[in-house]
């Protein structure tokens, strides 16, 4: 068992398509804007041609549909909870009935309503991890905490923070790995025994682990101090995004097509 | 704020990120370790920056990455789970802010920190259930008692955290001697 095998940190594609040369900074705050809108549309066919367009996206960034449908796994119990429960319960018109259960024509209206709108709520969030890479969502996310540095907020200490537990990610993975192995070799037994037993037999994994996360971090801050690192004091960047063209269109046409189906919607 | 202190929050970040994938493999519930790094980032960290390294964790996980056991993304809010999640900072803190490297002060702090993930956890079940599911008692009754099973797994990680933050702390983070 090989913990790097089954995780799969950044679900990011770097290619080169429309979505994926917009901003960050647009990106985030669109799909943001578009999560919330998502609950302002209360009927059925307006938030059908959401998720059109939101499949035209997805077709624009070469998302693959396998990974689309991969993300709906965590919401997957909450889709199948909500159809059983709308389908039986909703009163009207009956098409249906079995065992003392009726389904009713509402009942299959309000189920597909309340899945897709599910569906929707994870491919825009699915679209945008493929199309951004992390390091970009987190400057997207220093660049709308910027304002909060007034009141003290430390935005640029937090997004820093987060470029180096990404960072760290992959390297903290491979010496878990290791600290199993080099147990599993000294005799560790992981997977026998009671419930208690195994989750002590991760005691000797946890321990060293917590130690060389120590020792990491105590050999970064005399690495980045003697490169004259202060905390707080202003950083510059190797690559400024810029504000383009593409972005400007890309809000017009998200506006637009927002008012569109909100029209729609109560009419 | 400190350089190392500023690494360490970051990397009790990773290790959060790497505890939810570090499983027992367990027949049927599947355990993970979240929680005791929450906790632990408690101990070593203290009651200021424990917490900002499990904030800082869901934050990446809600703007999208998968850092969460079933991936990441702001649906997460969802999840009948996600009162879990939400209660990783306050355990944090709880943990960090009763910690001392006395025998008894010790027990309370990690189940304080336990006992406030659980409670948090069970509260935003079942008020998420009984919010998407209408008036389903019944359905939202069954859940939390499968749930309150649950909190046996929650001890055991308890536990674990108790032994290593006694082993450890002489050593690192805020109670070093």
């Amino acid at each position: 068992m090989s913990l790097a095998n089954f995780v799969t940190i950044g679900q990011f594609v770097p290619l080169d398509t429309p979505i994926h040369r917009l901003d960050p900074r647009v990106k985030l705050l669109l799909s943001l804007v578009l999560l919330v809108f998502i609950f302002v549309v209360g009927k059925l066919l307006p938030l059908l041609a959401l998720f059109v367009l939101a499949m035209v996206c997805a077709a624009l960034a070469k998302v693959p549909l396998m990974h689309l449908v991969r993300g709906m796994r965590p919401i997957l119990i909450l889709i199948v909870l909500t159809v059983v429960i709308q389908l039986f319960s909703t009163s009207g018109e009956p098409l249906l009935s079995f065992w003392g259960l009726t389904i009713t024509k509402e009942g299959i209206l309000v189920s597909l309503f309340v899945v897709l709108r599910l569906i929707l709520l994870v491919s825009i969030s699915v679209i945008l991890t493929y199309a951004t890479s992390p390091l970009d969502l987190t400057f997207a996310l220093e660049s709308f905490m910027l304002p909060l540095k007034r009141i003290g907020f430390p935005a640029s200490e937090i997004a820093l923070m987060m470029s180096i537990a990404l960072r760290f990610i992959p390297t903290l993975l491979e010496e878990t790995d290791k600290i199993i192995k080099a147990q599993t070799s000294r005799g560790a037994d992981f997977s026998s025994g009671g419930v208690i037993a195994r989750a002590k037999s991760f005691i000797p994994v946890l321990i060293p682990l917590f130690v060389s996360a120590f020792r990491r971090a105590d050999e970064l801050a005399d690495a980045m101090e003697s490169r004259c690192f202060i905390t707080g004091e202003k950083r510059s960047r190797l690559h400024v995004p810029k504000l383009g063209l593409n972005d400007f269109v890309a809000v017009a046409l998200c506006v637009v097509a927002m008012a569109g189906v909100y029209v729609w919607s109560i009419l | 704020m400190k350089t190392r202190d500023l690494i360490l929050v970051a990397i009790f970040v990773s290790l959060s990120v790497i505890s939810a994938f570090l499983r027992i493999p367990l027949p049927g519930l599947p355990l993970t370790f979240q929680l005791a790094t929450a906790i632990a980032s408690g101990i070593f960290l203290g009651k200021a920056l424990g917490p900002a390294s499990q904030g800082i964790y869901l934050a990446l996980g809600l703007i999208g990455l998968p850092v969460f056991t079933k991936g990441g993304g702001i649906m997460y809010v969802l999840q009948p789970s996600f009162g879990y999640l939400l209660a990783l900072p306050l355990s944090s803190f709880l943990t960090g802010w009763l910690w001392d490297n006395q025998g008894w002060k010790k027990i309370i702090s990690v189940a304080a920190g336990v006992v406030v993930a659980f409670a948090i956890g069970i509260a935003y079940t079942y008020i998420c259930t009984y919010f998407f599911l209408g008036n389903q008692k019944a359905i939202a009754n069954i859940l939390s008692v499968t749930l309150l099973l649950l909190f046996a797994k929650d001890i055991i990680l308890g536990y674990i955290i108790y032994i290593i933050g006694s082993v450890l702390s002489p050593y690192y983070g805020k109670n070093r001697q």
